[in-house]
């Protein structure tokens, strides 16, 4: 095999698949990345058996054939050579590749390439194409409630849904919940549950600009995205996902509107007086007012009052703190809608005019 | 002086009462029992108020003839045994004929039994051991014992009884047991009108662990099978990774007979060698079947121990049972730590010898006045100051030569115990110190002053999770988080019972669970240091919470084993500035030298015994 290319346009390759090498080395070549060439294309791909990815471009083929290189070296010295052409050349009696860039050349061990795992394929059309930046907000508005769980349960990772045009994702890590909704038409109905971590890598591969589009297809019990000359594919989460419809309150004792910025500052500053993360904040909410107050036995306390716009009667919560900012963070506008009820019941975050990202918040009960 | 007299039968009774009979697990047990001598396939038990007030059991087995229904109640009427001789033949139950009577004794008791040949039933009552009512009544075939107001007649014994959870608790554990035992036979349990569990009843073992243990357990067995000599194995094992705090969930079968048997027990913890927790239980049944010759059942009134004529053959056997059984499901690699793997030690890598530069040093005396000059970058984390000493002096005292500075990097491979590693206690006062580093992602490395300390970064923050908990409850703040989708732990009959039955302590601790089903319950809120917990989790500590609460101060305990599961774990990698943390907020503690376990969580070398060792002095 022998191909060339720029240094350039290896190394955005190699950065979009290098998320999914292998980092035990349970399987040796899965710690290595996988390179094909042929007809002026060259595939790059990598799997660590949980998350596949595997990117495409166009390179000047002499001869075709493919290997998989150690993924430990063989990016770092792409990352470094200098910025031109790049010539790659198998040396077949050797089992090595020679890599020449500049004055430099370098020779590194390969692994055999008919070894490493393909992508599940399939001539399966995909059930839904939708914006790149539309999906990446969604992630980026619930992923973040998943829970760290090394069981696997559902909460995970983030539910998707797609049913009569529109895609819904849901995550909760059973003390909040995010759900978030957007119109898309012309897909055909799924449901799946998509791991916390598949989120992460599919929100670094999906470009910023509006244009773009990426397409989703399922395929057994694995998921495929594919976005222009990149492809993810994950394993889905098993297990039923709880039905999220019934916490979601239909409406709230209290509503008030409040500044986003405001708020987030005030609540970063009220979490200072504590030592830990889990810390809770109590808002009181009286004529128009509300009140943030923590305490911690050992450190200190505080209050703080921000003046809101109020419907319905006076009252009094707590939640932890770092919840409420999880999700003010996430949020685009300035102000947002926060619903209360007394008691047990989860309050409701959302941004002003909006009803499709509602994040519904548990409580803390503190003793008299 | 009084006088010798005969005891009369009714107190004879009451007497014999209290060795058979002490709760109303033990008259179901003594029931079922009879039941299946009897040859029932279906046996029904239903209690109210954890058997206290009314318990009745009924079977479908052969019934008493009608003119055998009165002598059944005398003592040491059975139907069982001739002579003492068949004691070491018994292959039915019961045989002392001691049950009924005693129940009689100290109960109002009620029996409708039929054989499958008399035209009608025969119904006999008792009240406090006399006989009320002897009766034909119409009936199926199988006998009923109702039993009510237990122990109305002997108010010591009704004093001893607890809450009718705990009650309910002993009873759903027997009746389980004897359903392992006899999965041939259909069992179920109503408990104040609820179906607590009922076996299909099909012989199959594993079956009725579902039922009793719920999916969890009951998905995750192996079946255990083995035959030698003259003893028969069966039974079933759970997979390593699902445990108990305690031996509750180990059921023991000698020839069809519940027994408890340390031996056994023993057998089967050491058949799983390593692969349990330290002080966690398996989960496990064992049925052994030998010619009755081979052991003793006669050993205690209810019959609960029994004695085999070999018992290091039996321990050996039943071990051996179940070691091949895990050793051949499961892969052992998981579980044993591959000693060439886990280090690999410095003297086996390919030694590149690396020419250093040699900084001049600005100071011909080889002093430097600090580190900060030194080490620009890593900053000295100070304890606040509270006493007098002030930076200048501290910082003076810790300069030392520069070719010392170079056996930095090497202490930390020195491990022989000669070196004076106890852990000194002496009072840390204001000791400045710098974290150095991570050793092996366990410990903390950390200089101060003269002095090397190795911090066990996970009982360290034991430590300080466990002074912040003990503040919060002290101060009555222990925030529960409350939860959007209730956590659902499925720990089977006896542990969710027991968990209902902590409910309200389990409360002032943040915890608030409600029932859900018999064999299930659902956790509402939890403290929130725990919001994250998986459920997995969940159940664990809360059976551990109960198991070590029993004995000691259950808030105290509670409070060491919510720190040791929120505290960060050995192997886990710490950043520096999460290292300096932890040792700042360790040194702000009050006693920053043992974990709430009672284990040291600063070793510290001196730097006078680091220089001895390297023969500088």
């Amino acid at each position: 095999m022998q191909f060339t290319s720029t240094q350039g346009e290896m190394l955005r390759c190699l950065n979009m698949v290098e998320k999914a090498v292998a980092t035990r080395d349970v399987q040796e070549i899965l710690t290595g990345i996988y390179l094909e060439c042929g007809d002026g294309k060259l595939t790059l791909r990598a799997t660590d058996s949980e998350i596949s990815m595997e990117a495409y471009t166009t390179v000047e083929t002499t001869s075709p054939g493919s290997m998989v290189l150690k993924a430990k070296y063989f990016v770092p010295l792409i990352r470094r050579l200098p910025s031109g052409e790049v010539t790659f050349k198998q040396l077949k009696e050797q089992q090595m590749l020679e890599i020449t860039a500049g004055n430099g050349s370098f020779r590194l061990q390969t692994m055999v390439g008919e070894d490493f795992p393909s992508l599940p394929m399939g001539n399966v059309l995909p059930l839904l194409e939708m914006p790149c930046h539309v999906l990446a907000k969604m992630i980026r508005q619930t992923a973040y409630a998943t829970r760290e769980d090394q069981g696997h349960s559902v909460f995970a990772g983030v539910l998707m849904e797609y049913k009569a045009d529109e895609l819904r994702l849901v995550a909760t890590d059973t003390n909040r919940l995010c759900f978030n909704r957007q119109t898309i038409p012309g897909g055909e109905d799924f449901n799946f549950i998509l791991p916390a971590r598949t989120c992460i890598e599919l929100q670094r591969i999906l470009p910023t600009d509006s244009e773009s589009t990426v397409k989703l297809t399922l395929v057994g019990n694995q998921v495929l995205f594919r976005q222009n000359d990149v492809i993810l594919v994950s394993r889905l989460l098993e297990g039923q996902y709880p039905d999220y419809s019934r916490v979601m309150p239909a409406s709230t004792e209290t509503e008030i509107v409040v500044e986003c910025r405001e708020l987030t500052s005030a609540l970063e500053r009220a979490n200072l007086m504590h030592k830990q993360s889990s810390a809770s904040v109590t808002l009181d909410i009286e004529e128009g007012i509300l009140i943030l107050r923590t305490r911690d036995v050992e450190l200190g306390e505080s209050e703080e009052s921000l003046s809101v716009k109020q419907n319905g009667p006076t009252m009094r919560s707590a939640f932890q703190a770092r919840f409420l900012l999880d999700m003010l963070k996430t949020v685009s506008t300035d102000k947002v809608r926060i619903g209360l009820s007394s008691g047990m019941n989860p309050g409701t975050i959302r941004p002003l005019d909006s009803d499709d990202y509602v994040y519904v918040i548990m409580p803390v009960m503190t003793p008299r | 002086m009084n006088q010798i007299i005969c005891l009369d039968e009714t107190t004879a009774n009451k007497i014999a009462a209290g060795e058979v009979v002490e709760r109303p697990a033990s008259v179901v047990k003594e029931m079922v029992e009879n039941a299946l001598d009897a040859g029932a396939t279906s046996i029904d038990v239903e209690i109210r108020e954890g058997g206290k007030d009314y318990l009745r059991i009924v079977d479908n087995g052969q019934g008493i003839p009608e003119a055998e229904v009165p002598i059944a109640f005398e003592r040491h009427a059975t139907s069982k045994i001739r002579r003492a001789e068949d004691l070491f033949q018994v292959l039915s139950l019961g045989f002392r004929g001691e049950a009924l009577p005693s129940i009689a004794a100290v109960s109002e008791l009620e029996m409708i039994t039929k054989t499958f040949d008399a035209p009608v039933g025969t119904l006999i009552a008792f009240s406090g051991g006399k006989k009320m009512r002897l009766e034909k009544v119409g009936a199926p075939v199988g006998t009923t014992v109702t039993v009510r107001r237990l122990f109305f007649n002997t108010p010591a014994r009704l004093k001893f009884l607890n809450q009718a959870a705990s009650e309910r608790r002993y009873v759903f554990d027997i009746l389980g047991r004897l359903a392992l035992a006899h999965p041939m036979v259909q069992f179920r349990l109503v408990s104040d009108g609820e179906e607590i569990f009922v076996t299909p009843g099909d012989g199959n073992m594993e079956a009725v662990m579902w039922s009793i243990y719920g999916s969890r357990i009951g998905s995750n067995l192996l079946p255990v099978e083995r035959e030698a000599n003259y003893i028969t194995i069966r039974g079933l094992v759970c997979k390593p990774d699902v445990h108990r705090g305690n031996r509750q969930a180990e059921t023991f079968i000698v020839n069809g007979r519940v027994v408890e048997s340390s031996l056994m027990a023993s057998a089967v913890e050491k058949g799983y060698q390593s692969l349990l927790p330290r002080r966690r239980f398996p989960i496990a049944v064992i049925s052994l079947t030998m010619e009755p010759s081979h052991l003793d059942v006669n050993v205690h009134p209810a019959k609960r121990e029994i004695r085999f004529s070999d018992s290091s053959e039996v321990y050996k056997q039943v071990m051996l049972a179940v070691r091949n059984t895990l050793e051949s499901r499961l892969s052992f690699k998981a579980w044993s730590l591959d000693s060439s793997q886990k280090a690999t030690p410095m003297a086996t890598k390919e030694a590149v010898k690396q020419p250093r530069l040699r900084f001049p040093y600005e100071s011909k005396s080889g002093k430097i006045d600090s580190y900060q000059k030194i080490r620009p970058t890593l900053p000295f984390a100070s304890r606040p100051k509270t006493g007098l000493a002030n930076d200048e002096v501290a910082t003076a005292r810790i300069g030392y030569t520069p070719e010392q500075q170079g056996t930095c990097g090497e202490v930390m491979m020195v491990s022989e115990a000669s070196l004076s590693m106890d852990t000194n206690t002496d009072p840390i006062g204001d000791m400045q110190y710098r974290v150095l580093g991570q050793f092996q992602r366990t410990y903390v490395l950390a200089e101060a002053e003269e002095e090397l300390w190795l911090i066990d970064q996970h009982v360290a923050h034991e430590r300080i999770l466990y002074e912040r908990l003990q503040k919060q409850l002290q101060a009555k703040r222990i925030e529960a988080q409350a939860l959007l989708v209730p956590l659902h732990l499925e720990l089977g009959i006896t542990s969710t019972s027991a968990v209902l039955e902590w409910g309200p302590k389990l409360a002032e601790l943040g915890f608030e669970v409600t029932e859900f089903g018999p064999k299930d319950c659902l956790v509402r809120t939890v403290p929130t240091d725990l919001s994250g917990i998986s459920e997995k989790e969940l159940g664990e500590l809360l059976l551990e919470i109960i198991a070590k609460g029993q004995t000691n101060d259950y808030r105290e305990t509670t409070l060491i084993i919510m720190s040791c599961k929120g505290a960060v774990k050995a192997g886990e990698w710490l950043s520096l500035p999460v290292m300096e943390q932890l040792v700042t907020d360790l040194m702000a503690t009050k006693n920053p030298f043992t974990c709430p376990h009672g284990r040291p969580v600063v070793v510290r070398l001196n730097l006078r015994d680091i220089h001895r060792r390297f023969g500088r002095i």
